[in-house]
């Protein structure tokens, strides 16, 4: 369901209704705060982006980051409120057009995997949050790979595949 | 996943050149006409012009390099015996239609008529001129001045037929697609292959055997993208050990890509994979402005690349709750 184009974008596809892009940028970005080092900190934040009018993919090309309000440690990452103002603001810089897409955060592990509370989060985003689709992009930064899944309010987590950065 | 039919079609309409876009050609070819009319020896026999090549076929394009050319077919009313020389009659052509404005050259398959600008050529009309044999058959007159007698040929060459069988393989919106996808191919030649290496002809005639209409089976609309990507696997499916052969529907039933060498048919078969490939690539992006740069790279400027303000939605930030993730 993943493809890497020769320009550097991963595609995505669920079924002939969903699908989506990961730009080169929003890829190199992502894999900077992979957790490569035995003391660095979980990251994590909201995945921004449009989407298309003529093939309703969510085009993933930018994504908030840590910073203030938030809390990391080695295993955890709390996301704060400023990452909903970051979205807002980005949506006001691209004359309304800008959107989340979903979530994203790192793991401390070669290909990683969904971890209860993880799913939790999601669980309670979807079901409290409002998206410019039916469902999100939900994106795991391991050490090796990152994982994609896709999440609709009520089913469990699709996975999408697994690319290297 | 991205067809971009709308950039296929603005595509379309930038490069196309026909006979009621061109005002010029158009106007060249009715004075062209008249001096034939009214210059032409009186020894000469009777005829009858048509439009023949890519004019008579609405897949002409603007060059990218060089002038826009147009093909007029002249038919005597007479027979290959008549005029053992085929000469004679292409001499009457040129004779008839030389004016100061213009330079007009005998050359072994048709009567070229040149007009120029500030010393530059601006655009050119050919005159391909046809006897007729006894069985109805065209004879085209093969031959220049320098040939040496035994060279001046006639050769069957069906135009008004091969026009005929090429318009009539497909109908309404399924013709205009076929069109569309020649015209594109065609452009994509010019900006990667160039205009001299692979003829128009071949590629129009491949198109006839190989083109299938393509359209969503959803809401009907024609994708171009889809229907030249097929293609092009018809075409590639059908390479030899080394060639591609493609036949003319009509006499003289040569294969169209004869005169090209082993390298040019090599270079062309591995451009043709990367178009593919980039046809592919662009079909699965979902991105449409992505996708339309990939098509750019292949058909060059005129393909457009809209902005991305429109080809995504006007929607609201969307709204996200804090949490933890582990």
């Amino acid at each position: 369901m993943l493809q890497r184009l020769s320009t550097g974008h991963i595609v995505w596809r669920l079924d002939e209704s969903c699908s989506g892009s990961l730009s080169p940028k929003l890829i190199a970005l992502l894999s900077k705060w992979a957790q490569r080092s035995f003391w660095s900190r979980e990251a994590g934040g909201l995945l921004l982006g449009f989407v298309d009018n003529e093939t309703e993919g969510l085009l993933g090309e930018f994504a908030t980051t840590p910073g203030r309000g938030d809390r990391r440690s080695r295993t955890s990452f709390y996301r704060g409120l400023r990452h909903q103002q970051e979205a807002i603001e980005w949506n006001r810089v691209t004359d309304g057009r800008g959107t989340q897409l979903g979530l994203w955060h790192t793991h401390p592990e070669l290909d990683p995997t969904p971890s209860q509370t993880d799913l939790e989060d999601c669980r309670n985003v979807l079901v409290t949050g409002k998206f410019a689709v039916d469902g999100i992009l939900y994106l795991i930064v391991g050490m090796r790979s990152i994982g994609c899944w896709f999440a609709k309010s009520g089913s469990p987590l699709v996975l999408l595949g697994y690319f290297t950065p | 996943m991205a067809h971009a039919q709308n950039q296929f079609e603005n595509f379309h309409s930038e490069i196309l050149l026909g006979y009621d876009e061109s005002s010029v050609l158009r106007d060249r070819r009715e004075t062209l006409l008249n001096d034939l009319k009214n210059n032409i020896s009186k020894d000469a026999p009777k005829y009858d012009t048509f439009n023949q090549g890519s004019y008579a076929l609405y897949t002409g394009i603007t060059p990218i390099a060089g002038d826009p050319d147009m093909d007029i077919g002249v038919i005597f009313e007479c027979a290959p015996e008549d005029y053992p020389d085929p000469l004679t009659l292409k001499k009457y052509v040129r004779d008839a239609l030389t004016r100061h404005n213009r330079t007009v050259k005998i050359r072994r398959p048709c009567v070229t008529v040149t007009y120029f600008k500030d010393g530059e050529a601006t655009h050119h009309i050919d005159l391909a001129v046809y006897s007729v044999n006894g069985n109805g058959q065209t004879q085209l007159a093969r031959c220049r001045e320098t040939d040496a007698k035994e060279d001046r040929v006639w050769e069957p060459s069906e135009a008004r037929e091969l026009t005929s069988k090429i318009t009539d393989q497909f109908k309404d919106n399924d013709r205009k697609q076929f069109r569309r996808v020649v015209r594109a191919l065609k452009r994509w030649r010019d900006n990667k292959i160039g205009h001299k290496n692979v003829p128009s002809i071949g590629l129009t005639v491949a198109a006839y055997h190989w083109f299938t209409p393509t359209y969503d089976s959803v809401d009907g609309k024609h994708i171009d993208l889809i229907a030249m990507r097929n293609l092009i696997n018809q075409m590639l499916a059908r390479w030899g050990f080394s060639r591609l052969t493609v036949k003319l529907p009509v006499a003289p039933d040569c294969d169209l890509f004869e005169r090209m060498t082993d390298t040019q048919m090599k270079d062309f078969k591995e451009r043709l994979e990367t178009l593919r490939n980039a046809l592919n690539e662009a079909e699965s992006q979902p991105d449409t402005h992505e996708a339309c740069k990939i098509l750019q790279k292949q058909f060059g400027d005129d393909f457009p690349v809209p902005e991305k303000a429109s080809t995504t939605k006007k929607t609201s930030s969307g709204v996200s709750v804090s949490g933890r993730s582990a």
